[in-house]
């Protein structure tokens, strides 16, 4: 018997398995499922408007997906997409708090901010692996509780609003505020740019030479040197590019979700940069498969995960780690099913 | 002054514990060509579950079997990952931290912090004072009036080299991660090798979650592992692969990591978050200058897929 599965079946599977296969440990830990359940849904017919929040956290996560995507692409495993939205964002949130500048100069210029900042934190790793063939994935793993940490510091010193109790900045200026494109909620125009950010990504990919390069790099780095193509510089770019979008998802958070810098910026930020947007992005951009354009889709599947988190723990004391647990739980499904049913590529 | 060094160097062998042990368990499974990225997940799982074990039954002894039961369970989760399907090891491994950071969190939560409403400290395992070593002035304390696991760490180097350079066994695992088909041609089982090598590295990564809870914090906190796991792993790379060169590597990380805590007795006005970021920055710069000197076993990180 020999069933044989595409990619996006697998995906499904997995995407169910991670819901179902967990329950027994919620039951277990005392937690009614049903009850839950049927709080959840409470909440949400007693104000469907709340279910835009989904396209809320999916716009972080579709930026930082399609960005992984591009660097794992080429092998350059870039597992510190967490740190580098933290760097964006706090240098976005810099800039929005002490240049007082009208909108259309400002929102761009954070842009580019953040875009840098995100790169200034994946190429130590990048040019490392390119010239001393050192493992990214310590090192860009390791890179994460650094941001993190930077900030908080941060947070602690200089950047502290004084009026607050908790360690926040102070929020940012009205012209530093991505536009709300659905009146009565909080979905800005950050989503724009994400959809824009995979479509960019997409054509990079389908279009260009430097697509061409990535794609060979990635599957046969010997068939790529015989082609003459320069396979460190083809990683470096991808890696930038990873980088730059990871950190432009920080100003996104910043400017269109959060307005100010504080501890649960990112879920990541109370777990010390080994969680967050940073991490959901790994499995959108695995489950993704071969098509950049299906991170819109996982993407969006990663939000309804994490917006059911959110209300499952307001709702049904459900905490909101749980939601690692069920991320894992897609992980491994995904890859041992790619592994025993799926279709030779 | 005499006062502050001991103090200083004791911390550091209490802080270099947990590292030690977990690098020595990696190094076990990587010879075996297993590359083990799950140790950070593993280790939290174990230090969760000594912590409430010895919480709720008020028995140490219980914690630690209990403990390395889990390292037991986790050495075959991943095994089954990685050896049996021979799944990619860098995802099994994200894959396996994320649920078990997770997994410790909600538990962490639901079991103790909901039903005590404070985080509770356990009674841990005690200091072994040595006698008439423990005397000694200034030696007395910082080497013999150590935890249990400290010794045990430090003593399991040599016998650990011994059975992984100088034994049949030590060879079999080594030749599974250096040419795992020409050893499965002279009749070796390489897939049970690579099992019990993760098995054993798994219970000594457990022993070092273990360590880090009942000696060290006496408490557990949300990812108090601290990447600990994953500079166990750089060690291991800085190490060569040779289990002897892992004792100066993890004391020098020991000293890293106690700073804060060292810092805190001094009262040295600096942030604590920037002293918490000095491991991580040292082991990315350590890692450009290792590596291009060492040399992993040439079947690490590739699956050993059974052709019948």
């Amino acid at each position: 018997m020999k069933v044989k599965l595409g990619i996006y079946t697998i995906t499904i599977i997995a995407i169910l398995l991670g819901l179902v296969l967990p329950l027994p440990i919620i039951a277990i830990s005392g937690i009614d499922p049903i009850a839950v359940y049927s709080a959840t849904f409470n909440v949400i017919s007693r104000n469907p408007l709340t279910l835009f929040e989904i396209l809320v956290y999916t716009t972080p996560l579709m930026i930082i997906g399609a960005g992984l995507f591009v660097a794992f692409k080429t092998n350059f495993w870039n597992i510190g997409g967490e740190g580098q939205l933290w760097i964006g964002g706090l240098l976005a949130t810099v800039v929005a708090l002490y240049l007082e500048l009208p909108s259309f100069i400002i929102i761009p210029l954070m842009i580019i901010v953040s875009v840098l900042g995100g790169i200034g934190w994946v190429i130590i790793p990048a040019i490392l692996k390119v010239k001393y063939n050192v493992n990214e994935v310590l090192t860009t793993l390791l890179s994460n509780p650094v941001a993190v940490l930077i900030v908080d510091a941060l947070l602690c010193g200089p950047l502290r609003d004084p009026k607050f109790l908790f360690n926040q900045t102070k929020l940012i200026p009205p012209e530093a505020r991505l536009p709300i494109i659905i009146p009565g909620t909080r979905v800005s125009a950050g989503l724009i740019i994400a959809i824009l950010c995979v479509i960019l990504v997409h054509i990079i990919l389908e279009k260009t030479v430097l697509g061409y390069r990535i794609y060979c790099v990635g599957s046969s780095p010997q068939a790529a040197r015989y082609a003459g193509i320069n396979i460190s510089r083809t990683i470096l770019l991808a890696a930038i590019i990873s980088g730059g979008l990871c950190g432009l998802s920080g100003m996104v958070t910043l400017s269109g979700i959060q307005h100010r810098l504080l501890r649960g910026f990112s879920p990541g930020g109370l777990m010390m940069g080994f969680w967050g947007y940073g991490f959901m992005g790994i499995a959108i951009a695995l489950l993704a498969g071969n098509k950049v354009l299906a991170t819109i889709g996982t993407s969006f599947i990663f939000g309804l995960l994490t917006y059911l988190s959110y209300i499952m723990e307001i709702s049904g004391g459900v905490s909101r780690h749980f939601m690692m647990t069920i991320e894992g739980v897609i992980l491994l499904s995904v890859i041992s099913l790619i592994r025993l049913v799926g279709e030779e590529r | 002054m005499i006062e502050a060094v001991t103090y200083i160097v004791y911390t550091m062998l209490v802080y270099a514990t947990p590292i030690l042990l977990a690098a020595s368990g990696e190094l076990i499974s990587e010879r075996a060509g297993v590359l083990n990225l799950g140790i950070e997940g593993s280790m939290l799982m174990a230090a969760f579950i000594s912590y409430y074990i010895t919480l709720t039954t008020g028995d140490v002894t219980l914690g630690v079997i209990a403990g390395l039961l889990w390292g037991l369970t986790a050495g075959t989760i991943i095994a089954l990952f990685e050896v049996i399907i021979g799944c990619d090891y860098i995802v099994t491994g994200i894959g396996f931290n994320i649920m078990m950071i997770g997994l410790t969190s909600f538990l962490f939560e639901k079991l103790v912090v909901s039903v005590y409403h404070k985080i509770p400290y356990v009674k841990g395992i005690t200091a072994v004072y040595i006698p008439f070593l423990s005397q000694i002035p200034i030696i007395g304390k910082v080497l013999f009036s150590q935890h249990i696991l400290t010794y045990i760490a430090f003593l399991l180097v040599l016998p650990l080299w011994f059975l992984l350079n100088k034994t049949t066994w030590g060879l079999k695992i080594r030749a599974s991660g250096e040419n795992p088909e020409a050893t499965y041609a002279l009749g070796v089982n390489v897939v049970l090798v690579r099992f019990l090598a993760s098995i054993i590295g798994n219970i000594f990564i457990a022993l070092a979650g273990i360590s880090l809870c009942l000696e060290l914090t006496k408490t557990f906190m949300h990812v108090m592992t601290a990447a600990r796991g994953f500079i166990a792993i750089s060690l291991v790379i800085f190490s060569g692969w040779n289990i002897v060169k892992l004792l100066p590597g993890s004391i020098f990380y020991g000293f890293l990591y106690s700073l804060p805590a060292v810092m805190q007795a001094f009262k040295v006005p600096l942030p604590y978050q920037i002293l918490l970021t000095i491991p991580y920055i040292v082991t990315i710069a350590f890692m450009s200058i290792a590596y291009k000197r060492v040399k992993p076993p040439s079947a690490l990180m590739k699956p050993f897929i059974w052709k019948k």
